[in-house]
């Protein structure tokens, strides 16, 4: 497994130093803004993107096939990507936290660790929907699929906003803040048992 | 006879293909070379055998134990060279020790650079910018570099030049030294099989057409040249194959079946894999 990340985070290397020279242009435009989350949004997107551009570097070599014959389960080749993901997701909260200290933000106040929680559970939710459909299609056909993953919730959300329904109580609201962990952990175990069955059944 | 690999009426349907009841046994401490035309099954047998498409039948046994058994604890003794070079491009020969070390607990790092070296191959070039011989060396390095006993070959000498080739199958018959190892390699290149390989496996159209010793082979049969009135008292069951030319015939004969005075030349393995596939067209 370390094997294997390790694999993926030397071939990211050069994508990694290309995405951080774009965070420290967002980093430089939150700072002039004054809008510091826009910077830590761009982390959080690139990070959950780098996994796919690792599955597409994959791809290209063929590596699937090769990998299959070494000592590696077809699992681990999945759940190395999933822990890929996590990893780059709490690499950028680590800048976003270190950019916002310097920035002179609370980084222990409870605004910005509810922040960082929603970040959080934005990138998962993301990510746990674009696993499985990219291990299935791969990534050159799951782009539009992707799209579609990322503009549906956002579409229902601005629906249901620009509707004018009633905001929910503070009470419920809690109460949905108590179980959205809960929902994420799910989500995610389940998105990677579908992404390790799909893949169990593919052929290479 | 210990066997280091043996397939079992192993099927696999495709549309349009289909991977007919195969059966082949290596035994342990050979190089079998396994011959076929493009698209006859080649890389599908030996992805086969290594699980990356399931069988629909038959059963395959890799070093005595069953290919899932095998598959799950023995992948540490299996080494594969593709066709092609499968690690992605950005990476570089140091990266690939780097982390196949922390793959295969097996790994010698010592002997990966030992042969990188022998190779000359350059640590921190990008493996994009390898040749297709550098590429493939790379493989072989890694195929090696741990505790392989069987070491499957799916084309890995096609599109090497001579020299690159020479240098490689060097390495195979080094490797073959130890009586437990053991070499299944696909080639359309019949002059590297003849030089190294001890039985000769030939697919055609998803069917073993035969598997047997290579020395067994080039006795066995013989290409008879003579005229068609001769070939018409030659038994049919003697012949395996006719090529007629402006001077008379050619005929793959079995050797033994022949009777009388007639000119017999030695059949190389791509004799005997050409008169095969024409004969049955």
């Amino acid at each position: 497994m370390i094997g294997l990340l390790l694999k993926d985070l030397l071939s990211l290397k050069k994508q990694a130093v290309a995405y951080l020279a774009v965070a420290g242009f967002y980093a430089f435009l939150s700072f002039s803004n004054g809008n510091f989350n826009f910077f830590g949004w761009m982390l959080i997107l690139l990070s959950i993107m780098m996994p796919l551009t690792a599955i597409a570097f994959d791809e290209r070599a063929k590596w699937d096939k090769y990998v299959l014959t070494m000592p590696v389960s077809k699992t681990q080749v999945i759940i190395e990507k999933y822990l890929l993901g996590f990893l780059l997701v709490l690499g950028a909260l680590i800048i976003y936290t270190v950019f916002s200290a310097l920035y002179g933000i609370d980084i222990l106040g409870k605004e910005f660790i509810l922040v960082c929680a929603v970040m959080i559970g934005i990138a998962f939710f993301f990510f746990s929907l674009l696993m499985p459909v990219t291990v299935k299609l791969g990534t050159e056909k799951a782009r539009i699929t992707m799209l579609a993953i990322i503009m549906i919730p956002t579409l229902i959300v601005m629906s249901i906003v620009k509707s004018g329904a009633k905001m929910p109580s503070e009470e419920t609201l809690t109460r949905i803040a108590y179980v959205i962990p809960v929902f994420l952990v799910l989500l995610v175990a389940g998105s990677m048992l579908l992404s390790i069955s799909i893949y169990k059944n593919k052929e290479f | 006879m210990d066997y280091a690999m043996k397939l079992e009426n192993v099927t696999k349907h495709y549309s349009g293909f289909s991977l007919d009841h195969v059966n082949i046994e290596l035994p342990a401490g050979c190089i079998m070379g396994f011959v076929g035309e493009n698209g006859a099954g080649k890389s599908t047998t030996i992805k086969l055998i290594l699980d990356l498409v399931h069988k629909e039948e038959g059963r395959i046994y890799l070093f005595g134990k069953n290919q899932k058994e095998a598959l799950s604890l023995m992948k540490e003794n299996i080494g594969v060279v593709m066709d092609e070079c499968c690690f992605p491009e950005n990476l570089n020969v140091s990266n690939v020790n780097t982390f196949m070390k922390r793959i295969y607990k097996t790994w010698d790092a010592d002997k990966f650079q030992q042969m990188i070296q022998k190779y000359e191959l350059p640590q921190k070039k990008a493996i994009k910018d390898f040749s297709k011989g550098m590429k493939m060396k790379l493989s072989i390095a890694c195929a090696l570099a741990h505790d392989t006993k069987l070491l499957l070959l799916d084309e890995a000498t096609s599109g090497l030049d001579p020299v690159v080739r020479d240098e490689i199958l060097d390495t195979f018959l080094e490797f073959i030294q130890d009586e437990t190892h053991s070499i299944f390699m696909s080639s359309h290149i019949l002059s590297d099989l003849e030089k190294v390989c001890d039985y000769i496996c030939f697919i055609h159209k998803g069917k073993i057409v035969f598997s047997e010793s290579k020395d067994e082979l080039l006795e066995k049969y013989g290409v008879l040249k003579c005229s068609e009135a001769e070939l018409r008292d030659i038994p049919k069951s003697a012949i395996k194959g006719v090529r007629k030319n402006r001077f008379g015939v050619e005929a793959l004969v079995l050797r033994e079946r022949i009777r009388g005075n007639y000119v017999i030349d030695r059949a190389g393995i791509e004799d005997i894999m050409l008169f095969y596939i024409k004969e049955g067209r």
